[in-house]
């Protein structure tokens, strides 16, 4: 799987677990290939010290929910980044809690794939109207796959395409799946190693320790 | 002036095993049809030019051309072999596209 998103022209993967007993793995990606890893916790589970113990371990820390009420409670968390399990249409005050939190909203392409019939209508139209408000609050978005298999992957500059489907420009959210994902890796990493908001690291030498 | 800009997208399958022209094409038009309807398709004015091994290219009016690269990203199944669709780039004529994204020197120089 691997290799074949370095071969679609992935510089830089995101490997998810949601079971939070468990340690990243050692894996060899291939060439020009980094792997980051994501653990993806629950509303109810993500408290702040199961957080901070995650945090030493995966660099990105997201929070799921299904409903309105799990995603208010998910805003209250401390978490990077946070994405609809289940597609559920946001309301703007939804969007303004969320523009404040300054947490990251997470698309993905999955449910559109296996969607048929008025599955699809609503899905299509929960998604218009939810990237209507993110875009109007400018709450900072990522593009995923949220592939589990080889042929779930999509090449990077082929995941924003689906938006169409929204009636955007297509163009605006090429930046969902280059600069986003790159900044919120940023400032996991800064909130990892204990960096009060706002100050950056502007170069170091040894950028393993990161 | 021209009425009708055409683009041109040079594709390139990630599978396991043989793909058929016809199956990748109803394979198309079934997903197009799906999202769009028979009005989006008369306006899109697609039409597959060629097809060679895991490659192809295909035609659609540039109006359309964000809806087409939707409609391909929704294909992952073409008659039972598990397939990702690679758009490797788009021209406004064949000429530049063969040249750009599917010469055997791409990249190269």
């Amino acid at each position: 799987m691997l290799s074949t998103a370095g071969r679609l022209g992935f510089s830089v993967v995101g490997l998810t677990f949601e079971d939070f007993n468990v340690k990243p793995l050692t894996v060899e990606p291939p060439e020009n290939l980094k792997v980051v890893w994501r653990i993806d916790l629950t509303h109810d589970k993500a408290q702040p010290k199961t957080i901070d113990k995650l945090r030493k371990l995966f660099p990105i820390v997201a929070v799921s929910c299904s409903s309105r009420d799990q995603f208010r409670a998910a805003l209250k968390t401390r978490t990077d980044l946070i994405f609809q399990k289940k597609l559920f249409t946001l309301t703007l005050s939804d969007a303004r809690v969320l523009a404040s939190s300054g947490k990251f909203f997470e698309f993905n392409l999955k449910p559109l794939i296996y969607a048929r019939g008025f599955e699809m209508v609503k899905a299509i139209r929960t998604i218009r109207r939810n990237i209507k408000l993110l875009k109007k609050m400018e709450i900072p978005i990522v593009i995923s796959s949220w592939a589990s298999n080889t042929y779930e992957l999509t090449s990077p500059l082929e995941l924003p395409q689906f938006l169409a489907l929204a009636d955007v420009n297509v163009q605006e959210f090429y930046r969902c799946v280059s600069e986003e994902p790159a900044r919120l890796v940023e400032l996991s990493n800064s909130r990892r190693i204990g960096l009060p908001n706002g100050v950056r690291i502007l170069k170091r030498e040894n950028h393993e320790d990161v | 002036m021209k009425t009708f800009k055409t683009r041109y997208l040079a594709l390139k399958f990630e599978c396991d095993g043989e793909i058929d022209r016809d199956v990748f094409w109803s394979c198309l038009i079934e997903t197009y049809l799906r999202l769009y309807g028979e009005y989006g398709f008369s306006k899109a004015n697609i039409r597959l030019l060629e097809f060679k091994g895991k490659s192809a290219i295909i035609s659609v009016d540039h109006a359309a051309l964000p809806y087409l690269r939707a409609a391909l990203t929704m294909i992952r199944e073409l008659n039972g072999v598990k397939t990702i669709v690679r758009v490797l780039g788009v021209s406004g004529t064949i000429k530049r596209l063969k040249a750009k994204f599917l010469s055997e020197n791409v990249g190269k120089s």
